[in-house]
């Protein structure tokens, strides 16, 4: 086991550091002095105060230098300042971090909830018509980019009944009530997107499994039908399956950008969209590189976990 | 032999025995219909699409306006089908751009193997983890949204998934005998590439070329959604989405048509990958 | 008193594209006596794996029994359903596969799939019936149950997950065990010592067992009667003894010849039967074994032959038009 983990962990941090240098080298090369984007136009601005804000923001040192600066400050957790604002980037970070969290999880979450039944359903009788009608609407449900399902969502439930809020946010620590009621919509939209991509891996696996000899040894041993299901060729489906939410996560974190836009959301996400729209690379940096490294921890704890959920590979594993 | 009579038949399996249009055909057809209506705008539509009259505005659903009119009076079916032109044109050369990069960056990564693909597979890995949109935020905030910028920028961000799926490919293709037979009668390397891999790889990257349509056509319509996209009066149905997006309150139709346009392609895009991927499976097994 | 298994006239099929249907086992008919233990012998495909399934129930699409009767005793099975039918299958009757590797859940730990077989049929708790099943692995011979008991089934060996198959098997106490080529995933050692668990186990606790296999060695030491199947028919029946000693239908005698007999010398070029296997579907007229029978007369091809007793005296019964005068078209 522990040299998988090793080499994988490893992979992973080499990844990250390759995103990392992706990212500052694209914001570098790009056209777009951030200085002069600042303060608007150079006229009327001498020289001089260009060059101490240059200084001021590190923006004087060499490319590799500002690179390292960079990244020695986000291990020390200091994540610069912004260019605009008045907050460090830390602080604007950590006031929308737990938004994007939040969402991410309940949307992932709900996803799950709603994909493994409906699997079940249709692994059942594969052709069958629900198998058939579960396709059908799967298919169309991958066919909606997150923020279209959205918009859907807005007209049905805020705009034609007014149930749900429009906009807004509420957070969890000040009225549970309210934060769940404008979690909804937007954890729906991501699942709505989702949960179709998980319905198709799981279906397929538990097909799979349900051929298998042991799901016909349970049955053969006074098992009911619904317990082979769940008990026996579920969980032998979901372990393959489980692979597929590392991906999984990675959309619905990179669907989230627009549903927080859509939804007003105060998250990382809608912070991403603002700072490039004000050409804050300061802040987009490094809250590309977060969701980033949020993507990349998310696909190695998944793959570390269903290693170690697997007895064959956690045995095989802790040999080697 | 031990066959049983075969019953008979009835009317409803009769029905189901006539041949029937397969899954790919239908999807294709819907598509190519989209195309020709969207490039046929001119003759199709009735209106101007930039053509204001202040005093329809918000119109509903009407013989004259089939998609109803928008916060200026203009017509929302016109203004939609031209806004697919600019649409399937930034999807379009965004797919020709991840093509062309792609196939290179992943059929380079197979011919020399070791060392160079490494490299080449490890920094498609890195920039597949960035969120796309992010980056494309990043890069049309720098250089201006235009249509070139667009499919240029969009083409860019699916060549890395274009370059596995092709290196994949070819590394398939080169375990092949027809590829050990020319490499035995001494063909040279340029000419395997353009006259045995890419030919016999064609199918699958046809697939992905599919779902690189699809992909373009979300980042696109998300770009010009948050107002990094087509600008206005020029649209899209990205900025059409958009402009419906802030009138939902009035006329919450306005956001649905450019919505199903979308959805209805997309859709579409994914339906035909899917059946010619399994379709090239079958093929191949 | 009745037999423990009683099958008549079982016929499967595998259901074709438009309503087409191809027989897989047909018209089978035999007994087992309460205690006694039968073989089911005959080549890959002859459908013998198929028979058992049937009796248990286990057929999948596109295969399905299409006609005859399963007895378990007095319970007519083919009319179970559901909770009924899973009360029975594991409780009364219990099967025991080819393949122990594939047959057991590789995420559950072995003493775990014994007591969940426990606990499907007796109202008794999670740890009793823990203890039950280490138990039970004591009984087929495991060594340190408590440890191997919390082992996956990938960390024992074949003879070993073949003996968790058997426990579990024994888990409700079954009156009936149908083991489906039980030892051929196996070493030879191996392989006998579990025919002689299984022996112990029938004498023991009486359980009457149905043993398939291909292996006429295997079948010698373990049956008491032997039924011979091809092409989805049943063609000989007889004691052990005597189907051994003298095989009355032509395949039998093949089949025989073919088993390796080990006392011989190696140069000895091991015995085959001419020909493939018929594929179900595709059989000739008249009697199905004709074409590879070195003794088929026109008749063969043109009738199909009963299975009937060859004289009143014997118990066994024999599919073939020569059983008794073929002695004679050797010779002759």
């Amino acid at each position: 086991m522990s040299r998988y983990v090793i080499i994988r962990v490893a992979t992973s941090l080499l990844l990250l550091v390759a995103t990392s240098v992706i990212v500052f080298a694209v914001l570098r090369a790009l056209p777009g002095d951030p200085v002069i984007t600042r303060l608007g136009s150079t006229q009327g601005v001498s020289q001089e105060t260009i060059d101490r804000l240059r200084e001021q923001l590190g923006l004087d040192r060499s490319v590799v230098a500002q690179y390292f600066d960079w990244v020695g400050g986000l291990l020390h957790g200091d994540f610069g300042s912004s260019y605009f604002s008045q907050f460090s980037v830390s602080a604007l970070v950590g006031q929308r971090i737990g938004t994007t969290l939040e969402l991410t999880i309940a949307s992932v979450a709900l996803a799950v909830a709603l994909a493994v039944p409906t699997a079940v359903v249709a692994a059942l009788r594969p052709g069958g018509w629900v198998d058939r009608l579960v396709s059908a609407v799967s298919s169309l449900g991958m066919a909606f980019p997150p923020f279209v399902a959205a918009i859907f969502l807005l007209i049905v439930f805020s705009v034609q009944l007014g149930w749900l809020p429009a906009r807004g946010w509420v957070p969890l620590d000040e009225d549970v009530g309210e934060n769940l009621r404008h979690l909804v919509l937007p954890s729906a939209a991501l699942a709505a997107v989702a949960s179709p991509l998980i319905v198709r891996y799981l279906r397929a696996e538990l097909i799979e499994a349900l051929k298998q000899p042991y799901v016909r040894t349970a049955e053969g041993k006074g098992a009911t039908r619904g317990r082979v299901v769940l008990h026996h060729a579920l969980r032998n489906a979901l372990l393959p399956a489980l692979t597929s939410v590392g991906l999984i996560f990675g959309y619905t974190l990179g669907g989230a950008v627009l549903v927080e836009y859509v939804f007003g959301l105060p998250g990382l996400g809608s912070l991403a969209v603002e700072s490039a729209l004000r050409r804050d690379y300061a802040v987009l940096q490094t809250v590309t590189l977060l969701l980033c490294a949020g993507f990349i921890l998310t696909t190695l704890v998944v793959d570390l976990a269903s290693r170690w959920l697997d007895p064959r590979l956690r045995t095989v594993s802790a040999d080697g | 032999m031990a066959e049983l009579p075969v019953p008979a038949v009835t009317a409803r399996e009769r029905l189901r025995r006539l041949p029937r249009p397969s899954l790919l055909a239908v999807s294709a057809g819907i598509l190519l219909l989209l195309v020709v209506l969207v490039l046929a705008a001119p003759l199709v539509a009735r209106y101007d699409p930039n053509e204001q009259d202040p005093a329809i505005a918000f119109a509903g659903s009407s013989w004259a306006h089939w998609f109803g009119t928008d916060d200026l009076g203009r017509d929302l079916f016109a203004r939609v089908l031209y806004g697919g032109r600019l649409t399937l044109l930034i999807a379009g050369g965004a797919v020709v751009v991840a093509f062309l990069l792609g196939t290179a960056w992943g059929f380079l990564a197979a011919l020399r193997r070791g060392i160079v693909d490494e490299l080449l597979m490890r920094s498609a890995d890195a920039l597949m983890a960035i969120p796309q949109l992010l980056f494309a935020l990043v890069c049309i905030s720098a250089f201006g949204a235009s249509t070139l910028n667009l499919a240029l920028v969009i083409g860019v961000l699916l060549a890395p998934t274009t370059a596995r799926m092709a290196r994949t490919v070819a590394l398939q293709e080169m375990n092949r005998d027809y590829y050990a037979a020319a490499v035995a009668y001494g063909a040279r390397r340029r000419r395997l590439l353009l006259a045995e891999l890419l030919p016999n790889t064609v199918s699958l990257l046809a697939v992905q070329a599919a779902i690189n349509a699809a992909s373009a056509m979300i980042l696109e319509a998300s770009l010009s959604f948050v107002g990094l996209g087509i600008q206005p009066p020029d649209a899209s149905w990205g900025t059409l989405l958009k402009e419906g997006y802030q009138f939902l309150y009035q006329r919450w139709e306005y956001a649905i048509f450019p919505a199903l346009a979308i959805l209805l392609t997309i859709w579409m895009l994914n339906v035909v990958a899917d059946q010619l991927g399994a379709r090239s499976n079958r093929g191949r097994a | 008193m009745t037999p423990a298994l009683t099958v008549e006239g079982l016929t499967v099929v595998a259901d074709g594209r438009r309503g087409s249907a191809v027989e897989i086992v047909r018209d089978v008919s035999f007994t087992v006596a309460r205690g006694a233990r039968m073989g089911l012998v005959g080549e890959s495909g002859s459908g013998k794996t198929m028979t058992a399934m049937a009796v248990m129930g286990l057929l999948r699409r596109p295969l399905r029994v299409s006609g005859g009767s399963v007895l378990l005793g007095d319970t007519d099975l083919r009319a179970l359903r559901g909770r009924a039918l899973a009360r029975v299958r594991g409780g009364r009757v219990a099967m025991i596969y080819q393949d122990p590797m594939q047959s057991l859940n590789p995420l559950h730990r072995v003493g775990e799939q014994i007591a969940e077989a426990i606990r499907l049929h007796a109202e008794v708790g999670r740890r009793e019936a823990m203890a039950r099943a280490v138990e039970l692995l004591t009984d087929v011979g495991i060594d340190d149950p408590a440890v191997k008991a919390r082992a996956y089934p990938h960390e024992l060996s074949g003879g070993m997950r073949q003996r968790v198959m058997i426990a579990m098997a024994l888990a409700a106490d079954p009156e009936l065990l149908l083991c489906d080529e039980p030892t051929t995933a196996l070493d030879v050692t191996t392989q006998r010592r579990i025919v002689e668990l299984l022996v112990r186990i029938s004498r023991e606790r009486g359980v009457a067992m149905v043993m398939i296999t291909h292996d006429l060695g295997v079948a010698a030491g373990f049956c008491d009667e032997i039924a011979v199947m091809y092409a989805g028919r049943l063609v000989e029946q007889a004691p052990v003894r005597e189907l051994y000693a003298a095989p009355r239908h032509p395949y039998t005698e093949a089949l025989l010849g073919a088993a390796c007999d080990l006392t011989l010398p190696l140069e000895r070029p091991i015995p085959t039967i001419a020909g493939q296997p018929p594929l179900p579907g595709r059989l000739a007229g008249g009697c199905s074994f004709h074409p590879r029978c070195p003794y088929a007369q026109e008749v063969c091809t043109l009738e199909r032959p009963l299975l009937a007793a060859p004289d009143a005296a014997a118990p066994a019964r024999v599919a073939c038009h020569f059983a008794l005068t073929r002695e004679k078209v050797r010779h002759g």
